[in-house]
């Protein structure tokens, strides 16, 4: 197989992502190389600092990205088309663990809003730590929004939330986050 | 809404300046993961060729059965002459054997269609 015996490390995104496409394992490899910790730092932060789960998650996100490379028509829309996957497997695998019903905890952090010490504030933000405060939708458009750089509409479109569901839940998890950072300024 | 800016703009570079995982393995991870997938369904094609070739010999072979067995009233029809030479050159096949055989068939073309419908 040629394809696996060449070198990628200098090939662009776009040539990755044509070769990906001709069925190239070497060349979908360098992409994952590429890719691989944006993608996990991601899904670390949506599965609340869960690392092993959110590894599994990016390994099944680039399985699917390797299965549906042919339908993806611009490689430059790569990134936005990935986080896609990424996401829609987070929000499936919520789903696995509620039994098929709501795929998002809506109200339930993994951690009491009380178990965080007051000495947060003014110290280097343990953002893995304080995104445990937030409930699965909280900590998904929040880490979308100022993790991601996505604007509501395009975390809606992203989810499948409705927007103002996202506006909501990015504002009181942002809220939820400075009180516990910067207790003084949520006084 | 000045604090709530200024918080957002902390959280933003909080986010920017988290540490990122390294590659410790995952992509080798990945990368077997592929090709296992990928020699799977070499397989998977090799015995889908394998079961069309099978389902379409057995086809082959039913109508040529079945042309045998039809074969004989239609030459009788054609001429008494012509019935004693089918009857002498025609062995006689029980049309169970080409029913089988299409049952046959059917069954590998089935599978064959499953096995790509699961690719």
């Amino acid at each position: 197989m040629a394809g696996a015996t060449f070198n990628w490390a200098g090939a662009s995104e776009a040539a990755l992502i044509v070769a990906t496409k001709a069925r190239d394992q070497g060349a979908f490899a360098e992409l994952v190389k590429r890719r691989q910790s944006w993608a996990r730092a991601l899904l670390r932060r949506l599965c609340a600092g869960n690392h092993a789960e959110a590894d599994d998650l990016a390994q099944e996100a680039f399985m699917k990205a390797w299965d549906r490379m042919n339908d993806l028509q611009n490689p430059a829309a790569f990134p936005g088309w990935f986080r896609r996957i990424a996401v829609t497997s987070f929000l499936m695998s919520r789903r696995r663990v509620r039994g098929g019903h709501d795929s998002l905890d809506e109200t339930m952090p993994l951690m009491a809003e009380d178990s965080l010490p007051d000495s947060a504030a003014g110290a280097k933000i343990d953002l893995e730590r304080a995104m445990a405060l937030l409930s699965d939708a909280e900590r998904l458009c929040v880490t979308l929004n100022h993790g991601e750089g996505l604007s509501h509409s395009e975390i809606a479109e992203t989810t499948g939330l409705a927007l103002g569901t996202v506006k909501s839940h990015v504002l009181r998890g942002t809220e939820k986050l400075r009180r516990f950072l910067s207790p003084e300024e949520g006084q | 809404m000045t604090e709530q800016t200024d918080f957002d703009a902390t959280l933003t570079r909080a986010f920017a300046l988290a540490a990122e995982p390294q590659d410790d393995g995952f992509t080798a991870a990945v990368s077997q993961q592929v090709a296992q997938v990928e020699g799977r369904r070499r397989m998977g094609r090799g015995a889908r060729s394998l079961m069309l070739a099978g389902a379409g010999g057995a086809v082959a072979f039913a109508v040529w059965e079945v042309l045998q067995v039809a074969g004989a009233p239609i030459l009788a029809a054609m001429g008494p002459d012509l019935a004693m030479l089918a009857t002498a050159q025609l062995p006689t096949v029980s049309l169970g054997l080409p029913a089988l055989l299409l049952l046959g068939a059917a069954a590998g073309f089935g599978a064959a269609w499953m096995q790509r419908t699961n690719d």
